[in-house]
């Protein structure tokens, strides 16, 4: 994915889907976003909207000693984050679908057509 | 406390210069200490794991190390500066009541009284438009060539910073000459007492509201002992997570000082008992913050009265002391009773979802 403004808006709900699977560190989100596709995504962008997330109360942080060492951050998401992250799905799902009509339209790809997501 | 930049030496080859890259942006561009001791911190663990798994860097970071670094410290906008300004006028006024504590103790006059006293004010203004000059120059010219340099280190970086401090302030006292702005020492004196006292109190109030304690919060925390968990033996997260922690420790404390006199851990209800106690007394710590201003400020009124009768000069220590006191009482009163307050709210959602504060295994 290379359009930039494309991926800004949708990945707070991303990270926020990440998180939602279970505890978890920033090497961990980055590889997991990377194996669902988000190729182009490093840590200098992941950061900051995991400050974002944080200081908004949809993730929770605590510090712990690593591994190797040094203190790592793991994130859990929070009540609040859990409601975020459903209504960001419910728009997500919304916006995609009306833009996929206008962008698609009778073009849509066969498995596409008649497709109804649960 | 884990020092970030000990711990860097661990790293090899590309990763270690991607970590020195990062720090020298962050002075280049003034990243406040704690801000950059996080951060530095998270890129040195996201590094490590990133050699240890065999990972290129320039999948983790980018081929462009400089936009890495924007992006990465680009949080550090204008509103934290702006909230880290007290901070730094803080540390300004301790060397600037250094300087003055000298101006008193060395006089250019001897056996002038305080109120009277005069000091050179030059050499002072002089060393900040130097400062903020070298401050420009560096951040501008010097830090982005050294940063830019593929074989240069950071060191040669602070080198020359140090340098052409020391060209500069060597400059200045030649240029300076018999030239000097000479200024009453007293108001400065009681300006900077002042501040420093104000900051220190609104500090502790602040540090007590968010974490029940006006002792400094550690940089980075020791991995606790305890933890919770709920009704279903599930991990307990929450949102307010500066408050919990502060009472997850508050307990960890306590049974940690119970041990050692050989007495029996305290529970989690037991511990939440406690704690409505302590709260439920902060009415009465509030009341007790004013009577103390009401003594101090009646004492030094009376003692004015006594001396000079009541004049224009009690009044306006009167109105002095009423304009300080009234947003102070308000303040610490706003600060205790939060606290208290968010404390209860957290202490009811734990008694909600049968929260329990457990060793960890």
């Amino acid at each position: 994915m290379s359009d930039t403004q494309l991926m800004k808006g949708i990945l707070e709900g991303c990270v926020l889907g990440v998180i939602a699977k279970g505890e978890t560190y920033g090497y961990e989100i980055l590889a997991q976003l990377e194996t669902a596709g988000f190729e182009e995504l490093r840590e200098g962008t992941l950061y900051p909207v995991l400050t974002r997330l944080d200081k908004k109360g949809y993730i929770h942080c605590r510090k712990a000693k690593s591994p190797l060492g040094p203190i790592r951050k793991y994130y859990t998401i929070t009540l609040p984050g859990k409601q975020y992250l459903e209504d960001f799905k419910k728009n997500y799902r919304q916006v995609t679908d009306s833009a996929e009509r206008i962008l698609f339209g009778d073009d849509r790809a066969p498995e596409r057509k008649g497709v109804r997501r649960a | 406390m884990i020092d970030y930049t000990s711990m860097g030496e661990r790293l090899s080859g590309e990763y270690r210069r991607i970590f020195e890259k990062a720090e020298l942006y962050s002075d280049m561009n003034g990243i406040h200490d704690k801000v950059k001791a996080d951060k530095m911190m998270n890129l040195l663990d996201l590094l490590m794991t990133a050699e240890a798994d065999g990972k290129p860097v320039n999948a983790v970071i980018g081929s462009d190390v400089e936009k890495f670094c924007k992006d990465y410290f680009e949080d550090y906008d204008i509103r934290t500066q702006i909230r880290l300004i007290p901070e730094k006028l803080y540390s300004i006024a301790l060397c600037l009541g250094f300087a003055l504590l000298l101006s008193i103790l060395f006089p250019d006059k001897p056996g002038t009284d305080l109120v009277h006293m005069q000091s050179d004010f030059l050499p002072l203004v002089g060393g900040i438009l130097v400062g903020f000059v070298l401050a420009v120059l560096f951040k501008y010219l010097v830090g982005p060539l050294v940063f830019h340099s593929k074989k240069g280190s950071n060191m040669i970086y602070y080198v020359l910073v140090w340098v052409l401090f020391v060209a500069a302030d060597v400059a200045m006292v030649f240029l300076i000459g018999d030239r000097n702005i000479l200024v009453p020492v007293f108001p400065f004196l009681v300006g900077d007492v002042a501040y420093i006292a104000g900051y220190l109190i609104v500090r502790s109030v602040m540090r007590y509201r968010d974490t029940g304690s006006i002792r400094k919060p550690k940089l980075v925390d020791r991995e606790f002992e305890f933890h919770l968990i709920d009704v279903n033996g599930n991990s307990y997260p929450s949102a307010d997570t500066e408050i919990q922690k502060a009472l997850v420790k508050r307990f960890q404390r306590i049974n940690k000082r119970r041990s050692k006199k050989k007495k029996a851990a305290m529970t989690t209800q037991e511990f939440i008992a406690k704690v409505r106690r302590e709260d439920a007394k902060a009415p009465y710590m509030v009341g007790g913050v004013g009577v103390f201003y009401i003594i101090i400020i009646g004492g030094i009124v009376v003692d004015d009265i006594q001396s000079f009768g009541i004049g224009w000069g009690t009044l306006l220590l009167l109105a002095i002391g009423l304009v300080i006191y009234v947003p102070l009482f308000l303040l610490v009163r706003y600060a205790v009773m939060l606290g208290a307050q968010r404390r209860a709210t957290i202490l009811d959602q734990w008694e909600k979802h049968g929260v329990v504060i457990t060793e960890k295994k």
